[in-house]
């Protein structure tokens, strides 16, 4: 479960590129597997990446692509989980 | 006392020196790499400063050869072990160990290998070159290289086929220096990120290695070679330059990027590619620095960068590619076309 009071941050495996058709492709050093995330997870890995939390995220989301708070919010806990399952990300410490 | 000797050529633009140690065969490994891969070795003209080096020893160094290593599975008699600094290869008895930062191999080569297959010594020396290069921003890709001749204003395209194993790389590329167009690489290229920004694709097989049944498609190989006795694995490899004499260069800098595949059609079709799909099938045919993770980052930069500087596609290959190659070159010579205007073709091209 992901929570709203934590901060995730890009795993030390994970190295990211930026595409010119604005799509990120990561990749996870440890099991050389590569994935790609659309405008949308683009903008919330950044905002990863720049250390926000869940709530900052989906009220980002909302705003950007214009969808409801509960809407957006839901899909930000999928990716989230999705790149914590894939060991994308990690939770920071205490 | 400790007898050495050296020589030194120019490899992807990069300096490598060969040292041999007690004596051990110098002249079989310089050979071997002027026969097989794309090196400039002009005394007067190489660099003293060597880049990369290969060391030739009768046994590898204590330090070394004690080294905890794991094994990756690579499904082939060229077994690869991840080291704590780098690779190890082994082939029978011999053994290569690379450590990839320091861009320094050390090898054990034994007789075996110099009296086996062609094809295995190149193997060999290939996987240790790529994994020396990578420490001078030179990374390996599976792929083939051609550029096409220059036009009236003087630019030349290149192009690189990208695929795995049996998707038709070298059957295009044969079909293409068939109709004229310059061989740079085959199965193999380095991609050099420029001074002006740009990515170079540099030559490092000399030769092409070809099944036995491409090679009966092409008259002009069945003339040139011996098909009944093949190298090895039913492989020839082929000296294209003594085939298509004056048809060979050792760089391009890539404008077109083309992932082949066999068709069951008459004609050979360019299918259109999102960039991010074509970013994976690069990234697939990369080896990446899974150990360093700056290196992996400027892997996946220059992949970026390359995707930036050419337009790219899927091609299902027809039966064309045998039968009337010149409509082939055709269709890939207007797709580069447009590739040196910025345009790219959207929908299915029409040709």
């Amino acid at each position: 479960m992901v929570s709203a009071s934590r901060r995730f941050l890009p795993s030390a495996t994970t190295v990211d590129e930026r595409l010119p058709n604005g799509d990120t492709v990561l990749v996870n050093l440890a099991t050389c597997r590569s994935y790609s995330l659309n405008a949308t997870g683009t903008l919330i890995w950044q905002l990863l990446d720049a250390g926000h939390r869940l709530a900052d995220l989906a009220a980002a989301v909302s705003r950007q692509f214009d969808v409801p708070a509960a809407t957006a919010e839901a899909d930000v806990r999928t990716l989230l989980e999705d790149l914590l399952a894939e060991g994308l990300l990690d939770v920071e410490p205490d | 006392m400790t007898h050495t000797e050296s020589w030194r050529g120019v490899l992807a633009d990069t300096v490598l020196s060969v040292t041999s140690v007690h004596g051990v065969e110098r002249a079989w490994v310089v050979d071997a790499l002027r026969r097989f891969f794309s090196i400039h070795a002009d005394e007067d003209t190489v660099p003293e400063q060597p880049d990369i080096r290969l060391l030739l020893g009768r046994s590898l160094p204590p330090g070394i050869a004690d080294e905890p290593c794991e094994e990756i599975p690579s499904g082939s008699a060229l077994r690869v072990w991840q080291t704590t600094r780098g690779f190890r290869y082994t082939l029978g008895a011999s053994t290569v160990d690379v450590d990839d930062h320091a861009g320094v191999a050390v090898a054990q080569l034994a007789a075996d290998l110099w009296t086996g297959s062609p094809l295995a010594q190149r193997g060999l020396l290939l996987v240790t070159l790529l994994a020396l290069l990578p420490a001078h921003r030179r990374y390996g890709l599976h792929a083939s290289a051609v550029a096409a001749c220059a036009d009236r204003q003087g630019n030349a395209g290149g192009v690189l086929l990208v695929g795995a194993p049996g998707s038709g790389k070298t059957t295009l590329t044969l079909a293409l220096v068939r109709e004229g167009w310059q061989f740079v690489a085959d199965d193999a290229i380095v991609l050099r990120p420029a001074a002006a920004g740009h990515i170079d694709a540099l030559a490092v097989r000399r030769s092409l290695s070809c099944g036995l049944e491409t090679a009966r498609q092409f008259s002009e190989l069945r003339a040139a070679s011996d098909l009944d006795t093949p190298e090895t694995d039913g492989k020839l490899l082929l000296d294209l330059d003594a085939i298509y004499p004056g048809r060979s260069c050792h760089a391009c800098v890539p404008r077109l990027v083309i992932f082949p595949e066999i068709g069951q059609e008459s004609q050979s079709t360019l299918l259109p590619l999102d960039q991010t799909h074509a970013f994976q099938l690069l990234l697939g045919q990369m080896s990446i620095a899974t150990r360093n993770r700056a290196r992996a980052a400027d892997q996946l930069r220059t992949l970026r960068q390359l995707l930036a500087q050419t337009i790219w596609y899927r091609i299902q290959l027809g039966r064309d590619v045998h039968s009337d190659s010149r409509r082939v070159a055709d269709l890939l010579g207007r797709a580069l076309k447009m590739a040196a205007h910025g345009a790219a073709i959207t929908g299915q091209p029409g040709w």
